[in-house]
């Protein structure tokens, strides 16, 4: 079996699984929610509200464009927040226990024999950042499109920032005031790679942990708990004074183009990405090397 | 039915009683976490004598633990830091209840269910140790703020039951919930033991419910998947306010002790109650069916 059918099998595997297609479901089922509470609350403003004075007076059209009730932009909906707040989970659900079922079933011990233990795991792994990755990339897509299917598009206008909450702080936000279609693009391709590298990271973290719950529940108990800590330090640094001070460097937030009570800077989004990748290949190459009899 | 409920609370007892401790500690370590962070937060913000003039006791601890968030309103669309404090106090007690005992890999938890001859019994003994781990949780995290409240030196208000127990007004503003200044909790006249007692027992039910229904769910799903859909269900209530989300009933700044337009322990308990019969229903109906050869396969 050579690398490219290793690469197709871990694939097929991957996509056909029971847990990816019920976590596809469940992140489905939240995107389209989202759409529905958003898209329709929107187009009853517009319809009673905004249309009717529409010659008389200004109004922010921008407000109710299909852009701003994208499940990626929208803030007030709690759709929209439940769905970044368990995405993470439903990321490392998809394939990320590959390694410890497989492995624990001895399956993986035939494959390792047939196709070599670092082609299996560098294809385990490849299947586990794409399931991570599309398990954010099409509830998003899905979404954006039934909110399209529902609103007119308007391009944001920078008057209108203050209905909106894309803020000049936050990742790509001079796109989506200039051209929202490609800061869509960038943000669905942002958070395929950030669900992806997460995957990565939870699969690679089955060199130390054995048990498959755990594995799957406590590396996002970690970054639950990390958001908390950080938010409550920032909230002590602004008490004693220093305005301003505190960035959200927790998935939770990198993954919206609104994130919530702290800002999100691109470059601190990039870092945590970078220290991911580097994180899950270091993991790879511990399980290469780990002792597999 | 009640012998196979008896022998197999004892046996799960047993097997599970040394992970579900390290796991309750795991909770009140958590607990004892987020009342050091208010300790500091109320030092910084009372500046140097912090000590003398921030006035926090055990309600003010619990609220650091158990707050969540007041009442919102989300078209509002503003910028808030989501409680994740009360979150991790959930997801915690997920965990604690979450192992599907059919799973085990010493496969005692399958033979125990066909010795014990009750389905019916096994599962029901499956609940109340998911109900007593929740419990014993529980009252971790009250033990972690009471002695955090004697540790700050927190009087004891005297006069029996009647006496109120108040969270110090700016406890809210620290843990970042609204709160209302007649509320009970905030007023004069305080929170009685029995105010806190009940509103304790519902927070607990409605802790326990969620858990009772994740254990339902692992019975069709696997447990990874049953953990996320019960996260989903469990997270929902910090950004809808509404009284059939069970999660509300946990958070102390809905209750109606904090906000005038709060959830009041008897609504609290009809609700809870209902998640915990429905889940308990939907579990037995799975156990009845489910094929413990067929698994094994």
């Amino acid at each position: 079996m050579g690398r490219t059918s290793i690469c197709r099998f871990e694939l097929r595997r991957a996509f056909t699984s029971a847990p990816f297609l019920l976590a596809m479901l469940i992140s489905c089922a939240l995107a389209i929610w989202s759409a529905l509470v958003c898209s329709v609350g929107a187009a009853r403003d517009l319809e009673s509200v905004v249309v009717p004075y529409a010659g008389q007076t200004y109004k922010n059209l921008s407000a109710y464009s299909s852009v701003n009730q994208w499940l990626a932009v929208d803030y007030g909906a709690g759709s929209s927040g439940v769905f970044f707040l368990v995405i993470p989970q439903v990321a490392s659900v998809g394939y990320a226990r590959s390694m410890r079922t497989h492995g624990n079933s001895g399956d993986g011990d035939q494959l390792q024999v047939r196709v070599g233990r670092r082609r299996l795991l560098r294809a385990q792994m490849l299947a586990t950042f794409l399931c991570g990755g599309l398990l954010v990339a099409v509830p998003l897509v899905v979404n954006l499109a039934i909110c399209a299917c529902l609103l007119p598009t308007y391009v944001p206008d920078v008057m209108d920032a203050f209905y909106l909450r894309v803020s000049q702080n936050d990742a790509f936000s001079d796109l989506f005031y200039s051209n929202p279609v490609l800061y869509a693009l960038a943000r669905t391709a942002l958070d395929f790679a950030l669900c992806g590298l997460w995957g990565s990271t939870v699969y690679g973290l089955s060199v130390v942990v054995r048990n498959r719950v755990i594995l799957l529940t406590l590396p996002y108990v970690a970054l639950l708990l990390a958001k908390y800590v950080s938010e409550r330090i920032f909230a002590i640094a602004r008490t004693a004074g220093m305005e301003g001070f505190g960035a959200s460097f927790t998935l939770f937030d990198q993954l919206r183009g609104s994130p919530d009570a702290y800002f999100c800077p691109l470059w601190l989004t990039l870092a945590c990405a970078l220290a991911m990748a580097v994180a899950s290949l270091l993991l790879l190459r511990a399980l290469e090397r780990s002792d597999a009899l | 039915m009640w012998q196979a409920f008896v022998r197999t609370l004892r046996c799960e007892g047993r097997a599970q009683a040394r992970p579900a401790a390290l796991r309750v500690l795991a909770v009140c370590l958590f607990a004892s976490l987020a009342c050091f962070l208010l300790c500091a937060q109320a030092v910084v913000h009372s500046g140097i004598d912090g000590a003398q003039s921030a006035r926090l006791g055990f309600l003010d601890f619990l609220a650091a633990v158990l707050a969540g968030e007041g009442d919102y309103d989300p078209s509002l669309g503003e910028r808030r830091a989501v409680p994740v404090g009360w979150l991790c106090v959930g997801v915690c007690m997920l965990l604690v209840t979450l192992p599907d005992p059919l799973h085990d890999p010493r496969h005692m938890q399958p033979l125990t269910m066909v010795l014990s001859g009750s389905r019916v019994g096994w599962w029901l003994a499956s609940c109340a140790w998911v109900a007593l781990c929740c419990l014993t949780a529980f009252i971790g995290i009250v033990a972690v703020c009471i002695a955090w409240g004697a540790c700050w030196g927190a009087a004891v208000p005297s006069g029996g039951a009647s006496a109120g127990l108040r969270l110090w007004e700016k406890t809210p503003e620290l843990l970042g919930f609204d709160a209302s200044a007649a509320a009970p909790a905030l007023s004069g006249r305080g929170m009685g033991w029995r105010d806190v007692l009940a509103w304790l027992s519902c927070s607990w039910l409605a802790l326990t419910s969620v858990c009772l229904v994740q254990r339902a769910l692992v019975a069709m799903l696997p447990a990874p998947v049953a953990f996320s859909l019960t996260l989903a269900m469990l997270s929902a209530p910090l950004f809808v306010f509404h009284p059939w989300l069970v999660g509300s009933h946990a958070m102390l700044a809905r209750s109606t002790f904090v906000i005038n337009n709060g959830f009041s322990p008897s609504c609290a308990l009809g609700v809870t109650l209902a998640h915990v019969a429905a889940a308990m229903c939907l579990g037995a109906a799975m156990t009845l069916r489910r094929d413990v050869v067929g698994q094994r396969r």
